[in-house]
Order: structure tokens, then sequence, then C-alpha cells
């Protein structure tokens, strides 16, 4: 018994002696990273964008990406390096052509973190050209390394920005959109929607449940009067598939 | 140290022992009625009072020993909130309650608590206490009418006092000849602007939707202020305003007939009182009869057929058959042409009367009101009159409907397989000539301790610019038959069109 006393006394004194040194923190190192935002129900990641719903007087529009930082804000504005991926690959976005460079004196300022912040909206600012009406153009985009940050989180550095001058499938139609004209998309259906509703903006499908009903109904209804005064000839997607709303 | 040891084992031991003992325990338990012997009654369960008069309520204490031994508490709670908790409103510290109202207009919990100072021990009692701005939203007969030009109601409450042109004291006439109206009590939602400037939304608000020839005005009944005219109810406003029916089911889910089409409302999902269109090929006959849960039951007088408007989908679905009797009927392309159909509120029953477009005769066809679609057909004689009628009215549970017949006229009809053809039908009232029945309804409220039963047949019928509104006791339940001398009968100024009753 008395072998297991004494060891015991030990290791208790020993235990009461370590205790009492002070423990020391490891200290967080600032270390700044960017990424691109990714959430449920806003950003994913791409953005398609269309030229389709403007007034031919209109020859650019700005699209937002949004980008996070990780790492402590600063009192300063801090530039971010985006580089685009794709170029020289087919319907690859040409600088100049289809969007205003990163390094153009109008948005040069406008590529960074503002003072303060963690997160910004940087505009990437999209020319109409005429062969957008022919072929979609896409901008892949990826975060650089510069003196102020690190690219990021790993699966968020990429990000995709589509446009054209078409009738394009909302990015959110098979999450949202489709509760409110069915799963079917095609350019006619769409075409068929926005005439009939005059709604053009989808990023985002409406909260009250009753208008949302309305845009539903009211393209039903147009659909059904078309096929009506059409017998034999309803109204056909390009591959002759029927325009529905299942 | 091997005698400590052996003390430190004992008295592990002991205590080991010792806690496998049956604890008895030392409670002594008391009847509750020792500790609070105060039980509060004479408290109603549901009060209706109008916002600044006083509200006095003198509650019988039962076992009182002592009046002194008590603290007493009133407050009040809203009764249905929406993202936060109901908050606590203290207006007396009496023990008997003499409070001029000031409160919201709305449903709020009345709260008594009398608590024993020593203990702390508490009794309660609850009443649902509906504060009303205006004496018109409670119970009793709603009178829709118009001079022809342009449209209002009177009211008579259910003690019988009476209120004369409600909408013009509020300006709030409708232009055109009255149509119809409906009570929604719940689920109303209504978007207004705040004094800072932001889109607010009401929830849960209480509503009358009146229709007239040429407007449709839905309106707080709290307040009896406008809500929504005919061109806010939509987001694009038909072409015609042509008011034909409003309706709704218990979760608010409302359909309303403009010019031949359907528009609903799905009041379990967020929304500004707005309605959207059901799209199809069709033109609809006016009056609806709501079914199932969320759906309506119309008439398409395009395709001769029954179709479901329901709430939660954009398009008219098809009826289900009817299986009755080894046969089968489909509702599709019928051979037959609506003569009539309504129903009673939701969660009663409705007909509707069709007359065979390729023989002598028709059918009845009766719906439960909780079921989708019909779940009895029954044939007509030819020469019955019920052929001929445009207007109804039913029962909540019996097989059996009253009828108008001509204009000054009502029969009732026996829809029970047994009875011959020619007993089916019965002539039980007839008004002067020149008096126009223009509405009736069926009234079924159960007796309770606290109020009277109702089982009556209400008759509206108009003459020379005045309405009259009589009301008979039905001799049963199930009997069509009733005291043809009227309870009672009230009289205004007015074309009497249509008849509400309200029950809560």
């Amino acid at each position: 018994m008395k072998k297991l006393i004494y060891p015991t006394i030990l290791a208790s004194i020993l235990f009461v002696v370590t205790g009492c040194e002070e423990n020391k923190m490891n200290v967080y190192k600032n270390d700044p990273a960017i990424y691109f935002e990714k959430t449920t129900y806003g950003q994913r990641d791409s953005i398609n964008h269309t030229f389709y719903f403007y007034d031919e007087s209109i020859t650019d529009d700005t699209v937002k990406v949004i980008v996070c930082t990780m790492g402590e804000p600063a009192d300063y504005d801090r530039p971010i390096k985006l580089i685009q991926t794709n170029t020289g690959q087919p319907q690859a976005a040409i600088a100049g052509t289809h969007y205003v460079p990163f390094d153009d004196p109008s948005l040069k300022n406008k590529i960074c973190i503002p003072a303060g912040q963690v997160r910004a909206e940087i505009p990437i600012v999209f020319l109409r050209d005429n062969s957008l009406k022919l072929v979609e153009s896409r901008l892949e985009l990826t975060v650089g390394s510069n003196e102020f940050f690190r690219p990021g989180i790993d699966t968020q550095r990429n990000f995709l920005v589509t446009t054209n001058d078409l009738i394009s499938k909302p990015t959110n139609w098979d999450t949202s959109w489709k509760y409110t004209f069915g799963s079917t998309w095609g350019p006619v259906k769409m075409k068929l929607i926005i005439d009939s509703t005059g709604l053009t903006d989808f990023s985002q499908r409406p909260s009250d449940s009753s208008y949302s009903n309305w845009l539903s109904a009211t393209a039903r209804q147009a659909l059904l009067e078309y096929n009506a005064a059409h017998p034999n000839e309803p109204l056909c997607e390009a591959d002759g598939t029927p325009v529905t709303f299942e | 140290m091997k005698t400590i040891t052996r003390y430190i084992a004992s008295v592990f031991f002991l205590l080991l022992a010792y806690s496998c003992v049956d604890d008895k325990g030392n409670y002594s338990y008391l009847d509750p009625s020792e500790i609070m012997p105060i039980q509060i009654e004479g408290i109603e369960e549901e009060m209706t009072v109008q916002i600044y008069n006083k509200l006095q309520i003198t509650p019988e204490l039962k076992n009182m020993d002592n009046p002194e031994k008590y603290t007493y508490e009133w407050y009040v709670m809203e009764y249905v909130v929406a993202g936060k908790a109901p908050e606590r409103r203290d207006i007396s510290n009496e023990q008997n309650l003499n409070y001029e109202v000031n409160l919201d207009p709305g449903l709020w919990r009345l709260i008594y608590k009398v608590t024993d100072k020593q203990n702390n021990v508490y009794t309660r009692a609850e009443v649902k206490l509906n504060v009303i701005a205006s004496p018109v939203d409670t119970q009793g007969w709603y009178i829709l009418k118009d001079d022809g030009n342009e449209t209002d109601f009177d009211f008579i409450n259910a003690e019988g006092t009476y209120y004369k042109d409600v909408l013009r004291e509020q300006g709030l006439q409708l232009p055109g000849t009255a149509v119809s109206m409906e009570f929604q009590d719940q689920r109303y939602y209504h978007n207004i602007i705040d004094e800072h400037g932001n889109v607010v939304t009401l929830v849960n608000q209480s509503a009358f939707h009146i229709l007239s020839s040429q407007e449709t005005y839905t309106i707080n009944s709290k307040t009896i202020q406008l809500f929504k005219d005919f061109e806010e109810q939509f987001y694009q406003t038909p072409e015609t305003c042509k008011p034909q029916s409003m309706k709704h089911n218990g979760s608010g889910f409302r359909f309303f007939v403009n010019d031949g089409r359907v528009y609903k409302v799905n009041g379990m999902s967020a929304n500004v009182g707005k309605v959207s269109p059901v799209a199809g090929l069709y033109n609809l006959y006016g009056n609806i009869i709501t079914c199932g849960y969320k759906e309506c039951l119309v008439f398409d007088l395009v395709s001769h057929s029954f179709k479901l408007a329901d709430a939660y989908v954009d398009e008219l679905l098809p009826l289900p058959e009817l299986e009755q009797n080894d046969a089968v009927y489909s509702f599709e392309n019928m051979h037959y042409s609506l003569v009539c159909m309504d129903g009673g509120p939701y969660g009663t029953q409705g007909y509707a009367v069709m007359k065979d477009n390729e023989s002598e005769g028709g059918i009845l066809l009766r719906t439960n009101n909780r079921t989708l679609g019909f779940t009895s057909l029954s044939p007509i004689d030819g020469n019955s009159k019920l052929l001929t009628t445009d207007l109804l009215a039913m029962p909540n549970v019996a097989d059996f409907l009253y009828f108008k017949h001509g204009n000054n006229k009502v029969y009732s009809y026996e829809n029970a397989k047994d009875i011959a053809p020619a007993d089916k039908e019965k002539e039980i009232l007839t008004y002067p000539e020149g008096e126009l029945i223009t509405s009736m309804k069926y009234v079924f409220r159960k007796a309770t301790d606290e109020k009277p039963g109702i089982n009556q047949l209400a008759v509206l019928t108009t003459s020379a610019g005045n309405w009259k509104l009589y009301l008979y006791d039905l001799l049963g339940e199930s009997t069509p038959e009733i005291n043809s001398e009227p309870a009672k009968v009230y009289e205004g100024e007015g074309n009497g069109r249509f008849l509400l009753y309200r029950n809560n």
C-alpha cells in the first residue's frame, strides 16, 4: 500500500506546482486573405448577365461581384488582384471588347477593399459588343496574391461571370423560379414570360406569394391563349419541344 | 495506515448500505383548495367592447374569506402577435374591473389574477376580449342595400340595435347597386406606409369585402376604414369591373369572381391581400361554393363543366368524378345547364341545381364543403319549381334546402330519396305582391350556458325602396318546417339585396 501512496502524493505535488505556471496563449498573427463570397440565398459561384432586357441605347452595364477578406480590417484602402483565367479560350471575354479592363483608370480605385471594411462589391463593367447577340461571353476569374492579400478559402477562389445579348436562363431558375414557372426552361418560354408579365429582373423571386402566383397565372394564360389561337401549332422551342409550365 | 484505510472503508460501506434504505420522504400533500380556496366565476369567456367605453366586470370570488388577504391584477396581452412575444399591459389592481378601454381595436387576452399575499399562490381567469372601434364589428345581421346609385349597409346587432347607413357615416358608399358581402374574420393582409415612409404589412386583419355592380371595397372591420378598392385588389386591374362574388375558407384562402374570372389569395403564405388570377379559357357562373381546405367549386359556362379553383394552383383543376350506386358521374362537358348554385359558410354545405338540356327534369348536386367535389347527385322532377329558381338557402348539415319561386314565394325542398317527387317541395312562405325576395340565409348556433341557440331562416325582401328582414324559427334541426309567424321582423330604407349573418 505504501508503495502506492508515495507515488500518488508525489504526482499530486507535481500537478500543484505545474498548475501555478502561467499559461501562454497563442497570439493571432494577421495574414490577410481574400476570397469570393458564397451564400445559400445570395451570391453563389457565378453570375449570368444579359443585355437582352435593356434598350438598344444602353451600351454598358455593371455586375457586382462580392469579395470577402480574412484577417483584420485596415484603416486604408487595400487593392485586390483579379485575374482572368480563361484568356484565349473559346467564348472567353476579351478585355476592352466585352468588359472594361480591371486596370482601367475608371475602375482601378474601385477594385479594392475600402478602409475599415472586410467585404466589398467589385464592379465588373460589361460592354455591349455585337458578338454578344450570337454567343455568350465568359469571364472566369480568380483572386491573385499582392502585397495586401493572399488567396483565401480554397473552394472560393474562382468565380464565373457571363454576359450575352440573348435570352438566358436565370442563375436561380432551378433553385427559385421553377416554383413559379415550372422546371422546364427555354428561350421561347422565357420570352413568353417576359412579354406577358413585363418581368425583366429575375435576380430574386418575390416574397409576396400572390404576386408570384400572378406572374405564373399570367404567363400560363398567355400560353393557353396562344395555343388556342394556333390550333395544331402549339408554342414550341426551336427544337420542337412544346412550351409548358411543368 | 492500515487502520486509517479500514476506517475509511467502513465509512464508505456504511454510506453505501444506508443509501439502500427506502426514503420515506418528508412531504405533506395538501388539497389545492386549502392553499388557494378562491374560485373565480361570473366572467364570460368572450366579450366585445367598443374602444373608449367602460369595461366593468365584477367577478364572483367563491370561498372568499378575507379580501385583504389577496392581491388582484387585471392585465391584457395581444391575442395574436407576429415576430415578437405578447406584451403584458396592466390595467387595474382592483378586485372588480372598471376600465375605460384604451386598446387598439383587435383581439386581446384579458387576464384576471388573484394571488394570496402570504404564499404567492394564485388563481386566474381569462377572457377573449374583442376591442372594436365601430359598434358594427360584432355579431349580427348585415343588410347590403342600395338606393339605385350607391351601395351601403345597415347592421342589426344581437340585441336588436339597428345601425343605419354604416358606410355613409364614413363617406364610403360604393358606386353602383349592391351585389354581395363577405366577412373575413382573420388572415387578411394589407400594406400601409408608416410615418417614416416604410412599407408595413398589417397581418391577421379582419375585413368586410363589399361588392357592388361597379366597385369592390375591402374595409377594415374594426375601424370601418378602406383597405382596398377594386383597382387595388389586383396586381393588374381587369379591363371590366363586374364583381360577382367573394368567399373565403377558414384559413384566409379567398376567392373573388369578377366578370367570369376567378382570382385567389393563399392566406397561408406571405401576401399583401391582393388577388392573383387563375389561368384558363373559361367564363364562370358568378357564384361559387367553398369546399375542401383551400379550394372552391366553380362552374364554367363555356365547357359546361364544374372545376376546382385551388388557392395553391394557378390553373383550374378538374373536379373528381362521383361514384354513386355503382354509377360514375363526370362533371366535364355536362348536358345540363346550371340553374343556380350556392353554399353556406365555410364548413357547411352547398347545392347546385341543374336543368337537363336534352329532356325534362334536372339534377341536384350536393357538396358537404369538406369534400373536393360533389357528394351526391339526385334527380329533380321535370315539374319541380326548383328548376326555375335563382336563390337558394340551405342548412349546415341536413339534406334539404329553401328556394325562391317567382318573386315572392319561398319553398322548401327535401332531397331524401324515399319522398315522392310531388311531396319533396312545399310552399312555406308567401309575401304580398310587389315585395321581392332578394336574399335568404339559414342561421344556426348551438345553445351554450351563456347564449341561447339559433335555428332560423332569414328572408330579406325589398319593395318600394325599403327592405324587410324576417326571421323564422325552424321546428327542428333536420326538418325544413318553420314557424311561419316570424320571430322577428326588421325593416329599413333602401333596396335590400344581400344578407350576411356574422356569428363571431
